[in-house]
Order: C-alpha cells, then sequence, then structure tokens
C-alpha cells in the first residue's frame, strides 16, 4: 500500500481550499460547500480501494479546476457573465489610471497603480518647474508618454489574464462614476493648488516678456519655503477682480516707498533699471494716469507688482498693493504658445522661462 | 458500444435543473448525494463536473424554485441541504411538459421510419 505518512489529507484539503480562494468569485460559504462535497467524496473514493492521496486527487478533479468553476460561480454572484474587454480596460487606465484595473477586478492593483502614477505625476510637475529648459519639457513629456503606455498595458494585460471574471458587489457602474468623481475633484485641486497650475495668456500686460497665446505654468510651490523676490513674475488675485488672475513683476517690496514720476519708478527715492519693460506711446507728450504716482508706502507683507507693457496693464498703480497671501505662484515655464493672429504654434517659445 | 456512450454537453446542461428538480422530489438533498444519485439513475452516463452542479443550485434557490439550509445531521458533518419550494413543483410540471414534448415527437418519428434491426 501506500505510504501514507507521505501524504498529509488535510492539509493537502486546505491547499486545495486556499487555490481556490484566490478567485473572487468564490465566497466562503461556496468554499464551505465545495469542500463538504469533497470530504464527502474522498472517504467513497477510499471504499472503493484508492489511497487517501488517489481519492483526493481524483475528488478534486472530479469537481473542477478553479479556472473551470470560477466563472460559472462568478455569473452566479453578479447575475450575468461578464467579459474583461482589454480594450475597455485599456481606455479606462485613461480615463483614471487604476480604473481599468479596478474593472478587471483588482482594486489592490488599482489602487498602487494609482498612488504610484500620482507620486510620478507629481515628480514630473517638480521636474517641469525646476529643469532647466529643454529638458523641463522633453523629459517629463517622454515620461509621461511612457508611464501611460505601461499604465494602459497593465490594464490590458488584466483583462487577458482574466477574460472571464465576475462581476464583484462594487463593480457597479456608480461606484465606476464615484471613484473618477474623486479623483477629479480632489486630485487636479490639490495639484492645481500646491504644485503646479497652467494658465492660458489672453491680455497683452507682460508684453514683451509674455505674449498674448502663451500658456504659462504657474509654481505654486515657489513661496512655500522662500519670500517672493524683485523682479519675480507673480500670479495673484485681487479683491477687486474676484474672477480674474493676474501675472505682473514684482517692482516694491514690503515696506519700500515706490514713486512713478514720469514713467520713472522709484524705490524708496532710488531709480529702477527696467530693461524689460516697453512702453507703447512713442513720446511723453501724451500722458497717461499711469505716468506718475505720489509716493506710496508699501504695507509691511504686501508687494507692488506692475506689469511690463506699461501702458496697458491693470497692476499695482490702480489696484493697490497685493498681499502675500495672494501671491498663488510663479510664472514658471511657457509649455505651449499659439500665435492669435496666424494660430501658429511659437516653437522658439515653448520651454522658456519668462524672466 | 453505443450504449455505453456519454451524454453530450449540451444535453448535460439542458436536463440538469430538470434532474435537480426531480430528486429533490424524493427530499431534501445535499449536492454530492444529488449527483450520486443522478450517476446511479443514468447508469454513470451522465457525468457532471461536480463543482458546477453548486452555481446551478444556486442559481435555481435565486429563482425561488429550492430554498436551503446548512444543517448538520447527527455524527454527520456540516452540510448544505436544499429543498423543493413549491415555485420548484411549478418549474417541474413545465419542464416535464417539455422534455415529454420532444421525447414524444422524437419517438413518433423514430417509430415512422422504416428500419431494420
Amino acid at each position: 500500500m501506500e505510504d501514507q505518512t507521505s501524504f498529509d489529507l488535510s492539509d493537502a484539503i486546505q491547499k486545495w481550499r486556499r487555490d481556490l480562494s484566490q478567485s473572487a468569485a468564490f465566497h466562503s460559504a461556496d468554499l464551505d460547500e465545495l469542500e463538504a462535497h469533497l470530504r464527502d467524496a474522498i472517504p467513497a473514493l477510499q471504499a472503493s480501494g484508492l489511497s487517501s492521496e488517489e481519492a483526493f486527487v481524483v475528488a478534486s478533479r472530479r469537481i473542477g479546476t478553479r479556472q473551470t468553476l470560477e466563472s460559472e460561480f462568478g455569473k452566479i454572484h453578479s447575475g450575468h457573465s461578464v467579459r474583461n474587454r482589454p480594450w475597455l480596460a485599456g481606455l479606462l487606465q485613461i480615463v483614471t489610471p487604476g480604473l481599468g484595473n479596478l474593472y478587471t477586478g483588482r482594486p489592490v492593483r488599482a489602487l498602487i497603480l494609482h498612488v504610484t502614477v500620482l507620486c510620478i505625476g507629481l515628480f514630473l510637475a517638480l521636474a517641469l518647474l525646476w529643469l532647466p529648459g529643454p529638458l523641463n519639457l522633453l523629459i517629463p513629456v517622454a515620461a509621461a508618454i511612457v508611464v501611460a503606455v505601461f499604465v494602459v498595458l497593465d490594464g490590458v494585460q488584466c483583462a487577458r489574464a482574466r477574460p472571464h471574471f465576475p462581476l464583484e458587489r462594487y463593480k457597479r457602474w456608480y461606484v465606476y462614476i464615484l471613484a473618477v468623481l474623486i479623483v477629479a475633484a480632489t486630485e487636479p485641486f490639490l495639484m492645481g493648488n500646491y504644485v503646479i497650475q497652467a494658465f492660458p495668456t489672453p491680455t497683452p500686460s507682460m508684453e514683451p516678456t509674455i505674449l498674448v497665446g502663451d500658456h504659462v505654468v504657474a509654481d505654486k510651490t515657489a513661496y512655500a519655503f522662500s519670500d517672493p523676490q524683485r523682479g519675480d513674475l507673480a500670479i495673484y488675485r485681487t479683491p477687486e477682480f474676484p474672477q480674474r488672475i493676474f501675472v505682473k513683476r514684482i517692482v516694491g517690496m514690503p515696506g519700500e516707498t515706490i514713486e512713478i514720476r514720469n514713467r520713472e519708478v522709484l524705490v524708496s527715492g532710488r531709480r529702477v533699471d527696467e530693461p524689460y519693460v516697453q512702453f507703447i506711446r512713442r513720446s511723453t507728450d501724451e500722458t497717461s494716469p499711469g505716468d506718475s504716482m505720489a509716493p506710496t508706502v508699501i504695507p509691511a507683507d504686501a508687494y507692488f507688482l506692475l506689469g511690463d507693457n506699461r501702458d496697458n496693464s491693470l497692476d499695482s498703480r490702480f489696484i493697490g498693493p497685493v498681499q502675500r497671501q495672494q501671491i498663488l505662484g510663479k510664472a514658471n515655464t511657457i509649455y505651449f504658445s499659439l500665435d492669435p493672429d496666424t494660430q501658429k504654434p511659437r516653437w522658439n517659445r515653448i520651454g522658456k522661462t519668462p524672466n | 458500444m453505443y450504449n455505453n456512450a456519454m451524454l453530450s454537453k449540451e444535453l448535460v446542461a439542458a436536463s440538469t435543473v430538470p434532474l435537480v428538480l426531480s430528486v429533490l422530489t424524493e427530499g431534501e438533498n445535499y449536492g454530492y448525494e444529488l449527483i450520486r444519485r443522478v450517476r446511479e439513475l443514468s447508469g454513470g452516463r451522465i457525468e457532471w463536473t461536480e463543482g458546477m452542479l453548486y452555481p446551478v443550485l444556486h442559481w435555481m434557490e435565486r429563482e425561488r424554485m429550492i430554498e436551503s439550509e446548512w444543517r448538520e445531521a447527527a455524527g454527520e458533518r456540516r452540510r448544505k441541504y436544499y429543498r423543493l419550494r413549491k415555485e420548484g413543483r411549478m418549474a417541474l410540471k413545465e419542464e416535464q411538459q417539455q422534455w415529454m414534448t420532444v421525447h414524444g415527437a422524437l419517438m413518433k418519428l423514430w417509430k415512422t421510419k422504416p428500419h431494420l434491426t
């Protein structure tokens, strides 16, 4: 007869059960029932002369493999059969990284992948802000393409690995919508508020430094750990125009006295050299209200900002100094630029950091 | 040779529900015994992938043809017993009619064909 010491029946049954439990298609009550079946079948086979090992093998084969059983069990728990479609899994991965994994019944993988992509995204955003041009655009764009391809392929792969997978209890259309909504409501918000945000430029107030049609990313981390500096292109809001976001140059610092005399800016009595400024009017014959301003003391914790296109700029001359807390960030990189007249990209501006 | 042929997959699938309902008219039963009984009645020619019976049982339960209960008979292991409900008896009646229709039609056809034995 067989050597009984080499085969532990209860151990084998446990292993068998553990293997089935790998599939979410089986609920624990299903496993209880299948195990009871196996435990009934084995003694009957042993009674006909098989060893315990042979009986186990025959009985478990008669029950069927995990692969054969899981789709039928899955159907029962879902009400209908579900095919994991690779193209849909790939598409959902683009909608939100991890959504395709979720769809194929891999919630843990979905979460890990999503968090990983988020971290990579954060890292690439910082690379975009901190690397010198043209690497600031090339590296993040190339890396983002690689990551996107990987994420899509991972979703496709998950769907191929399990072509038939049961509808889990969480697999409801509103769960997907909810997941997308949560991600869409939180992540761009957090990213845009604390790391990086993109803005178009519809007005010419900063010409020739920033042109109409330039798309600029703002560095939201710029003033988290250091103070704004003179000459910075700051992005800010003012309570006077709550709908608008301004970008202007910091000319006066907290506590300084600023005065404008016939277009010349004086900070604490000293003339400021402004090579970046452009005037539209050729002569000083025509005067404009912005040409002169009586000496003004900038409050502590506030900054005086002016547009480089001095004749066509709504700035601190008219709406006063800007509180530090209203400054959102610093103009960092022109990530795209479209000539508003020809509607053609201005390639030479893309990747540049205006200063 | 022909008499020993196993039932085709399609026929096995189609006959599972009426077979289960019919065996349960003999009284409540659990999966392993149900399968044993069907094998015995069919002379071993109806061979199920045994695990596949359970999703069918669960489906029938959801369709309210049968109901189930985990129970431990004295001195035996814990098993899930299934028993017929009223809806199950009605379903069986319908199944019987349908199978008898097919059976009757085939019988008539086969009897009218001249054949040598």
